[in-house]
């Protein structure tokens, strides 16, 4: 009889359910994807069920469910925090207190609760340790450095260990409050943005400034090693006793009171926020090296929140510290699911691990399937015209689609698991047109036109395009576009800030970012099959190996789930074609007839 | 804050009443003998009686009654919850974090000038083995 292990990660931020199957990540989700609340922290009841449901069993056939942090330690921490702040930490006490009481401190019964029939056991691992086994247990090497950032588990905020076979160590970490993802947050919260879930925006906003502040921030708010580690001034940051991140001492450092939300962007934002980026970068890169010469380990694996940071992993890349790096699709807290159940599987159960060449992740393809058994009712149930293709014509149509500049709402196969949507909740456009990054940001997305898009690339073209060697299938790494690629340096240097948005950059402007950087996902045949055939189909018919590639949601929504989901987002928005499976609906006054644009300047793959 | 709008079944909002009834006269009683406060004992008892009339007269005051007495108790159990939270933070963060400052605690490395001094920030990190997994902490 197979046995069964069920991860959970809850109650922080993004909770998610996985299963595995005699060791093998079969299915995995996140609650924010069917409860529609993103970052949904909440037990992921939803996930969990659907894992179960996947696997084909319930939950008196689970053997172990693994949690990925511990409750006691992360409750100790919170207390002893609390002591150093003796005066001033009521407010984050009364806040906290009823959540830990009602919820955290009883992560056993709410398991029992959760899980009808359930009688295994259940393990508890720490939190960075579930990180580190989410990247090394999936990765393809047989042994690799581990490096581990996020903004606390328990006690460690960063963490270097090493795997090998199917043990892991974590061998050093870097202990709270001094936080690299703290520090990012707090500075995204002085950016004006939402922390844990905006981060990313500030990652986007950088390349539009000078990073005129890293001295300051390095001299006042923050001190760096030469190994990676720092420590924070806590006179800048509330986070340890307060509800906030900072305190209005940064402001006045920085010369400016932090944005409120909304408040228009200017230079000093754009500067501010290519320091915090420089800042992290430096530091990602001394900790790789630092995690090299620990463990002498010519690969690497990454983890945690702040792994997420692709222009950070494209750097450590660069320069060159290891061979091969593999970096976990969802570093953030959903990960730490997936981590779990595989550090039960091989720690807890002493299982071995098989080695394949590929990583374990199922290119994150772990989510519920849409399928037009589904799909054809509820289309006919809403009264909607809609036409069925065949499988294999699939590919060819909607290439055709998007080379004739057109938007494409692609819901097709299982959902991902992580926060990129890598081809199977995407939409899809011409990377080549202009117009097409403020478009998809303004029309479809309704978010901040100065959110850069990437593309997905295949495979074989990506070291013509990039100095890029390995593969990068998750979406996780920035690499400077090639000289030959480029365009209009000298008017871009020129422009400021966000006038050089209107800049045409490249060959394909509407993926390259105002410094020239992308956000690169390789799409090979291997992974994706029907995904690799509409890049591929799109080359051969305009001599582009990549698409823009960008997540099926709207701004503040979680990326869609299911048909229902895909349809809604596809009618409030200026999307012109959605594709349901192999069913496909058109806006009206959509030419599926029309020319295939021609941009006779691209250079052809 | 109470929703005015909960409506459980009538049953259960008369049950409510009579346990609500008995507990405020009890109450009363214990106020107006043991800490001889009558005035506040008039009140509870006042209390109690209404909610006895509600629970008896169900039907033409019953709902009026039971929706005043959940909106008060309502404010009086977020008070009484504020003030327990407050002392329990008293007792078990500002007196004991109080005294372990005055013998210097600081087990957070909050100091920036000595951190910046030390030459990294990296400690060992505590080993795993199979039996810490079945622990909480």
């Amino acid at each position: 009889m197979p046995v069964y292990i069920a991860g959970i990660s809850a109650f922080y931020h993004d909770s998610a359910a996985c299963i595995l199957r005699d060791g093998e990540l079969i299915a995995a989700a996140q609650e924010e994807r069917f409860s529609r609340i993103k970052g949904d922290a909440r037990f992921p009841g939803h996930a969990l069920r659907y894992c179960l449901s996947h696997a084909g069993i319930d939950g008196s056939r689970l053997d172990m469910v693994a949690y990925y942090d511990k409750p006691i330690m992360t409750f100790g921490r919170l207390l002893q925090t609390y002591l150093e702040y003796p005066l001033t930490s009521y407010r984050s006490f009364k806040v906290s207190m009823p959540k830990w009481v009602k919820e955290k401190l009883r992560i056993p019964r709410i398991i029992d609760e959760n899980i009808p029939g359930f009688d295994g056991e259940i393990v508890f691992c720490r939190h960075h340790e579930s990180h580190a086994a989410s990247a090394f247990f999936t990765s393809p090497f047989e042994e690799a450095a581990i490096v581990v950032v996020d903004g606390v588990g328990e006690w460690a905020c960063t963490s270097i260990g090493a795997g090998r076979g199917n043990s892991l160590e974590l061998l050093k970490e870097v202990r709270f409050p001094h936080s690299l993802g703290l520090f990012y947050s707090a500075m995204t919260q002085y950016l004006g943005f939402k922390v844990n879930f905006d981060e990313y925006k500030v990652m986007g906003l950088a390349p539009y400034g000078k990073p005129k502040y890293v001295d300051l921030l390095t001299s006042e708010v923050l001190d760096l090693k030469s190994d990676g580690s720092l420590s924070l001034n806590l006179e800048y940051f509330d986070f340890p006793q307060g509800l906030k991140m900072i305190n209005g001492r940064l402001g006045e450092l920085l010369g400016q009171p932090e944005r409120e939300q909304g408040q228009e962007l200017t230079q000093f934002h754009m500067d501010v926020a290519a320091s915090v980026q420089s800042i992290t970068t430096e530091t990602m890169v001394r900790l790789a090296r630092t995690a090299r010469s620990i463990t002498g380990l010519s690969k690497l694996c990454m983890a945690g929140g702040v792994a997420l940071n692709c222009v950070a992993n494209g750097i450590i890349y660069l320069e060159g510290i290891f061979d091969n790096m593999y970096i976990q699709p969802a570093s953030g807290d959903a990960g730490g699911a997936v981590g779990a159940a595989l550090q039960a599987w091989h720690q807890v159960m002493g299982k071995p691990r098989h080695v394949t060449g590929r990583d374990g992740m199922s290119s994150a393809y772990l989510g519920p399937s849409v399928n037009n058994r589904e799909v054809i009712p509820y289309l006919e149930s809403l009264g909607v015209e809609f036409q069925i293709l065949a499988v294999e014509d699939l590919p060819e149509s909607v290439a055709r689609w998007i080379a004739q500049g057109h938007i494409i709402g692609f819901c097709h196969g299982r959902m991902e698991f992580g926060p990129r949507a890598l081809g199977h909740r995407s939409i899809l456009g011409d990377p080549r047109d202009p117009d097409n990054q403020t478009r998809i940001n303004r029309k479809v997305k309704f978010r901040e036109s100065f959110r850069p898009f990437a593309p997905a690339l295949l495979e074989e073209y990506a070291a013509d395009l990039f100095d890029l060697r390995i593969p990068s299938p998750y979406m996780l790494m920035v690499m400077p576009l090639k000289p030959e690629w480029r365009k209009a340096e000298q008017e871009n240097a020129e422009k400021l800030a966000m006038e050089r948005l209107h800049v045409v950059r490249s060959h394909v402007p509407a993926v390259t970012h105002v410094d020239y950087s992308v956000r690169i996902q390789t799409v090979s045949k291997s992974h994706n099959d029907v995904f690799h055939a509409i890049v591929s189909a799109f080359h051969k018919l305009t001599g582009c190996p990549m698409i823009v590639n960008t997540s099926f949601n709207v701004s503040e929504e979680p990326i869609v789930c299911d048909h229902h989901d895909a349809y809604w987002c596809f009618a409030m928005t200026d999307i012109d074609i959605l594709v349901l499976d192999t069913c496909v609906l058109v806006k009206p006054g959509v030419d599926l007839n029309a020319p295939v644009r021609e941009y006779p300047e691209i250079v052809s793959g | 804050m109470f929703d005015v709008n909960y409506n459980p079944p009538r049953k259960l909002q008369r049950r409510q009443l009579l346990v609500l009834s008995v507990c405020l006269a009890v109450a009363a009683c214990g106020i107006g003998y043991l800490a001889a406060a009558p005035i506040v004992a008039c009140i509870v008892g006042a209390l109690s009686l209404m909610a006895f009339a509600g629970f008896i007269a169900f039907n033409l005051v019953g709902r009026d009654v039971y929706l005043l007495l959940m909106v008060l108790f309502g404010i009086l159990g977020r008070l009484i919850s504020w003030v327990i939270v407050l002392l329990m933070f008293f007792c078990a963060v500002t007196i004991p974090g109080l005294i372990l400052r005055l013998f210097g605690m600081n087990q957070l490395d909050k100091d920036f000038q000595a951190c910046r001094k030390k030459q990294s920030l990296f400690r060992d990190a505590p080993a795993s083995d199979s039996e810490s997994f079945r622990r909480q902490s």
